[in-house]
């Protein structure tokens, strides 16, 4: 009982230590919001328009607060579920921004996370069974340089080749012409706009599972337990599926759970090279903005998600292996 | 002592075999008792067994008692790692030599711009002047360099944090830091970027190494806190701690040697997530214009247009580079993985 | 063998996949129709809307993500800025009948989309708004920058606006004008602060109005009562997608995209070759600012010095491939308005690269050359300048990089540092810089653009950036732009604008060095017209452009 507590004590602690360095950290890059802003209304190379800054200004309204105050202020608002309007898409509340880009980023990333994770452990658990075999090395061998490359780098060639050069797909946005709705024509356009950017992160996002799991797995096949199973006579690929698999796959799951936090953030550039309508572009967006509010709800919610998933990963880890409880 | 933690547990040291000159390892379990005292018992012919007690009038035999592989032998034994140690000393040869290798100095942009690869730019010349045969040779310093220091940075803070608290663990101590690395692992990475580069008045790689280890280290100090945690309570801990060593005597002097693999493989994918992080960082915007570097390259020919000016050797070399240094990186800890993980070994010849 | 053929077939599956796949990019493309004769089908540009997040409709033009700002509401006036003559929009003409006193004429016969008459309330209106809601004054009408504050707004009948302020506020004028975009009184009165309001069915007076937006792609059509109707030959305008200069260009390769105004390294080899134009006059000039309460770039001599010392060829050949040409010292646009330049300087508009007269002008003024081949300041005292730029714009790199290596061939130690863009302009704000790049405006309004520049009044005060960044501080000056913002007459505007030349060309307080652009990129295969080297006029305006787009068959 004093694990859980002590767990939901620590986590509440983080949150809130997590919650006062999101406010405090967009307020120390230097840059003015509405300067930034007018800025981009503006272009780079216009000149400065004192009038239209102090006018952008006023309508965003957060200039002169004391920190303190400001800060206290987030708080309630936080406490009463006020996320604030983002100054990117003033009169916008953040809650329908966020709203907009969520959704994507789920599909794309999340999507291709569960695909990743399942490719491979299936690719590492047949990689260790088979081991040192040519599909094993082939594997090893080409999981390892194609995890190595540049996410950004890779994506420019495949957006070259793949949606200008050949033309098979298309290269900017989240869907096209079609009108969002649950007809099969608008999910077909978000599925031919998706499979750029997804293919970009397949390419490098499977690597981590399939060697994590081949090595755990090579770890469990040496065990006493799988030779007590085999000189038993049970045939092969039930102890490596039912036992060896089952017990490797622990340490996997948790890495996948805590990888959901890299959701938010890790694809921003892969996002911005597709024109993708993601959290991690919005992200990118609100930090070059200085679109306070924004950025504080979104990290906000990339560290809740972050927090809960470990919080829960701890949790399970006391339930499923009774040795983690028994440590203490 | 140190190497035999993976291998076979070693059994009572077999009475017969005097003192004198035996091999002290342990496998001598596997060398059937032979010598003296035991005559009912025919001598061992075998190839595997030395007596060295001088008995007169009995045979020879010889106790041939296998040493367990040095550590190189062990890296150089898998395939994959050599391959690995072959390209990075390729590299590091690069990285060493590079004035010799090239007429040209990577700072020089006085050529003329957007030339195609010939006798005099090997791989052509950039958009804005400079040779880029030139320019790759000597990114490769700032990669490794990058790779080291950065590695480094983040292996002795994590090394610190994450050893004292996983000793510690159940203390305030072990509460503290604990918290610190949740903290550092949920802090939000590019914000604290922007802000930390904006601050700086100077670009370069002190920044990068700070910015690196700064936000790398966490997830190690995670892994070693729990490494720690399983060899804590090994036998010779205890014996040490009895002994009256003081706790950072007893993490650095006595547990951490045993964690060497570990922590040299930990070391070498701070290495490769340091440089893979240095090219994100560049192409970002927030590396250092006036050095060369691959991520700089990169960052150069997509904002200069290198995509659609058809300047392929700009952008794919560069690119094609920071993967094999990295991949090269992964193949050496392939091996290192050997060093700790016995089970592996039987396998990769 | 079995392997084998199970690889081919897999290989055989994927190719015939593939060629499937071509129709992925198109999915649920429907047909633009057709336009009448004499009409263009449609022009696609890219997204008006900067934000990731496309799904939020709001059309008003006051938020700082509207899905477009251009097609929908207009301004008063539009002014050419080579010329400098004001073309009429919504108003026909304007006059300062006193300094403090604004007479603007409206256009008749304007409707609005849901067939309300344009008359003076709107335009009244939407000047009363801006003072109840200061956060909606974007020309600055009721602010005290540039011009004392409005007083009252009247309409005398229903096609004259009669603007009363309390001082002079004769340099306003061109914001007023061209900013402020007009909305309906009939619709906007109700709904509180304007810039709150999300405006998702405008009632506009634009040459365009909505048919349809599905959360991306925005469709335009064209408005058959425009006032301006006859000379608007596009049907349609569909703005989509956000593109970088990569994919910018690529698109304009592809014939995906008619125009494009994003900065697209290097045209002549990026898409000029593939049937697309481009055209980049003028806008404004780039200059180097130095910080005149500093000692060395203080002073004057080191002033002239560093603008014979820097090679201006060398700097736009780096900055701008070549396409931009070196920016003249008078600060007007040449040669576009070669006739404007005051007749004490012609023949004499460019500051040549002569490091011989440079090291002559440092000499003598007694920067003395060290043994270690750099200069010391008169008073003895080392020279380590530091010149700022931001990171990222590489083209500001690349200039700060020619100036560095300028000043250093003449004997002065400087270096380039880079910085987070934001840095830099809290430099600029606060005075800490020796030497940074800036833009000065090449509008019309010059006692603003280029007296503004030198005016004590605008020096920033390290919270909000203002137009002096340089610190010049001189009374006279001072004086100069005063009257000149109070003149109502434009026969005097020639003599006040040829002082503020002589300041520009004796006293150098900012460098120039390269013009930028205000870049326009497009294809002439569906519309013909567009602002070229032959046929040139301000690209800065798509409004005006796109009343002079035709089919391309119409081409004489």
């Amino acid at each position: 009982m004093r694990y859980y507590a002590r767990k939901t004590g620590y986590f509440l602690l983080t949150l809130w230590a997590a919650v006062t360095l999101n406010f405090l950290i967009p307020r120390l890059q230097p840059g003015d919001p509405a300067e930034v802003m007018v800025r981009q209304l503006t272009g780079r190379d216009g000149e400065i328009d004192p009038t239209q800054i102090e006018a952008v200004r006023a309508m965003l309204g957060y200039a002169d607060e004391n920190v303190f105050v400001a800060y206290w202020k987030y708080l309630q608002q936080l406490a009463q579920g006020d996320l604030g309007v983002s100054f990117t898409y003033y009169p916008f509340t953040v809650g329908e921004v966020i709203g907009q880009a969520l959704p994507w980023t789920l599909g794309l990333i999340g999507v291709t996370q569960i695909l990743a994770f399942l490719l491979g452990t299936f690719l590492g658990t047949y990689a260790a069974w088979r081991r040192n075999s040519r599909f094993d090395s082939f594997i090893s061998v080409g999981s390892t340089f194609l995890g190595n490359l540049q996410s950004f780098w890779i994506g420019m060639i495949i957006l070259f080749v793949l949606a200008y050069e050949l033309g098979w797909f298309p290269a900017v946005g989240g869907y096209g012409y079609t009108t969002p709705g649950w007809n099969w024509l608008f999910v077909a356009d978000v599925l031919s706009h998706a499979f750029l950017p997804a293919l970009t992160l397949m390419v490098t996002a499977p690597i981590g599972f399939i060697l994590g799991m081949r090595n755990t797995m090579v770890q469990e096949l040496g065990g006493d337990y799988i030779r007590l199973a085999q000189a038993a006579g049970l045939p092969d690929r039930k102890v490596a599926l039912g036992y060896a698999a089952r017990n490797a796959l622990l340490p996997t799951v948790t890495s996948f759970a805590l990888s959901l936090g890299v959701l938010m953030s890790g694809s921003i550039l892969v996002e911005q090279l597709f024109d993708y309508p993601g959290m991690g572009r919005l992200m990118g967006e609100a930090t070059s903005n200085r679109d306070f509010p924004l950025m504080q709800a979104i990290l906000l919610t990339t560290i809740t998600i972050v927090l809960t998933a470990s919080f829960v990963v701890d949790l399970l880890y006391g339930v499923i292996d009774p040795r983690a409880r028994k440590s203490r | 002592m140190t190497e035999n933690e993976t291998s076979a547990p070693a059994g009572p040291p077999p009475a017969q075999l005097a003192p004198v000159g035996t091999a002290a390892e342990a496998d001598a379990t596997n060398a059937p008792p032979g010598g003296a005292g035991s005559g009912q018992r025919p001598p061992a012919e075998d190839r595997w067994s030395r007596a060295t007690k001088h008995v007169e009038g009995a045979p020879e035999v010889h106790v041939h008692v296998p040493r367990p592989p040095r550590w190189y032998a062990v890296l150089w034994s898998s395939k994959k790692a050599r391959i690995g140690i072959v390209m990075l000393a390729f590299f590091v040869f690069i990285a060493i030599f590079a004035p010799m290798l090239t007429p040209h100095d990577p700072n020089d942009s006085s050529f003329v711009p957007v030339q195609d690869p010939s006798g005099e730019h090997w791989l052509g010349t950039n958009t804005l002047g400079f040779d880029i045969y030139t320019q790759l040779l000597f990114g490769t310093r700032l990669s490794l360099a990058i790779g080291v220091l950065g590695g480094l940075g983040v292996t002795l803070i994590a090394l610190l944090i994450g050893m004292v608290s996983g000793y510690a663990e159940g203390t305030w101590l072990d509460d503290g830091l604990s918290f610190l690395t949740n903290l550092a692992l949920v802090v939000p990475v590019l914000p604290l970027m922007m802000v930390i580069v904006a601050y700086s008045e100077t670009r370069g790689l002190g920044l990068l190494v700070f910015v690196v280890a700064i936000t790398g280290w966490a997830g190690h100090a995670r892994t070693k806190r729990a490494q720690i945690i399983t060899l804590r309570s090994r036998e010779f801990v205890t014996a040490a701690r009895f002994g009256g060593d003081g706790m950072l005597r007893i993490v650095f002097r006595e547990i951490m040697p045993n964690m060497t693999s570990l922590v040299v493989s930990g070391f070498i994918a701070a290495s490769t997530a340091a440089i893979a992080a240095e090219a994100g960082l560049s192409f970002m915007g927030f590396g250092d214009p006036n050095t060369v570097s691959w991520g700089q390259m990169l960052f150069q020919a997509n904002a200069n247009g290198a995509l659609v000016q058809g300047l392929w050797v700009w952008l794919l070399v560069p690119g094609v580079f920071l993967a094999l240094i990295t991949t090269s990186l992964s193949f050496v800890n392939f091996g290192v993985d050997l060093l700790s993980n016995a089970q592996l070994r039987e396998e990769e010849n | 063998m079995r392997r084998r053929r199970a690889r081919l077939r897999a290989a055989a599956a994927l190719l015939t996949a593939g060629l499937g796949l071509s129709a992925c990019a198109t999915i649920g493309i429907t047909d633009v129709p057709e336009a009448p004769e004499g009409m263009i089908d449609v022009l696609r540009l890219p997204a008006e809307a900067t934000g990731a997040v496309q799904g939020l409709i709001n059309y008003n033009w006051l938020s700082t993500n509207p899905i477009t700002s251009t097609w929908l509401y207009e301004p008063l006036m539009i002014r050419d800025e080579f010329t400098c003559e004001a073309i009429g929009w919504l108003a026909t003409g304007y006059e300062w009948e006193s300094p403090t006193r604004l007479r603007i004429d409206l256009r008749e016969g304007v409707q609005w989309t849901d067939g309300e008459d344009f008359t003076s309330e709107d335009v009244a209106f939407n000047f009363l708004m801006a003072k109840e809601y200061p956060a909606a004054d974007r020309g600055g009408l009721w602010s005290d920058l540039f011009g004392a504050p409005a007083e009252s707004v009247e309409t005398p009948d229903e096609h004259t606006v009669i603007v009363t302020f309390t001082g002079s506020a004769v340099a306003k004028t061109d914001k007023i004008l061209n900013e402020i975009k007009i909305v309906p009184e009939h619709v906007w009165a109700d709904v509180g602060d304007p810039t709150q309001y999300v405006d998702t069915d405008p009632v506009s007076t634009g040459p365009f109005v909505h048919e349809s937006y599905n959360g991306r792609q925005l469709t335009l059509e064209r408005n058959e009562s425009y006032w301006n109707a006859e000379n608007v030959k596009v049907e349609r305008l569909i703005l989509e997608g956000q593109y970088d200069a990569n994919s910018g260009a690529l698109a304009m390769r592809n014939g995906a995209l008619d125009l494009y105004t994003g900065d697209i390294p290097n045209p002549e080899r990026s898409v000029s070759r593939s049937g697309v134009e481009y055209y980049y006059p003028p806008g404004g000039t780039t200059v180097l600012a130095m910080n005149m309460t500093r000692p060395v770039t203080g002073d004057l001599a080191f002033r002239q010095a560093t603008a014979y010392a820097i090679d201006k060829e060398a700097l736009a050949l780096r900055a701008s491939f070549g396409i931009m040409d070196v920016g003249s010292q008078t600060m007007l646009k040449l040669p576009i308005q070669q006739d404007q330049v005051p007749e004490q300087w012609r023949g004499e508009e460019f500051i040549p690269h002569d490091p011989a007269t440079a090291n002559q002008i440092l000499d003598e003024a007694g920067y003395a050359m060290g043994e270690d081949g750099w200069r010391t300041a008169p008073d003895g005292s080392p020279i380590a300048l530091v010149f700022s730029v931001q990171a990222g714009w590489m083209d500001y790199i690349a200039m700060a990089d020619v100036v560095v290596r300028s000043l250093q061939a003449v004997g002065i130690d400087a270096k380039v540092v880079t910085t987070d863009p934001n840095a830099v302009d809290s430099m600029k704000k606060s005075g800490e810089y020796d030497m940074v790049l800036d833009s000065i405006g090449g509008g019309c309004q010059r006692s603003r653009d280029l007296g503004g520049r030198l005016t004590t009044s605008q020096i920033p005060d390290g919270d909000t950036i203002l137009l002096n960044i340089a610190r010049y501080d001189d009374p006279e000056v001072d004086q100069l732009v005063e009257d000149w913002s109070a003149s109502t007459d434009p026969a005097q505007e020639a003599g006040y604008l040829s002082e503020i030349v002589d300041v520009y060309m004796e006293q150098m307080p900012y460098i120039a060095l390269q013009y930028s652009p205000v870049r326009l990129i497009y294809r002439e295969d569906n519309a013909v017209g567009w602002p070229s080297e032959d046929d040139p006029y301000p690209t800065n305006n798509m409004l005006r452009v796109i009343t002079t787009l035709r089919p391309p068959e119409d081409a004489a």
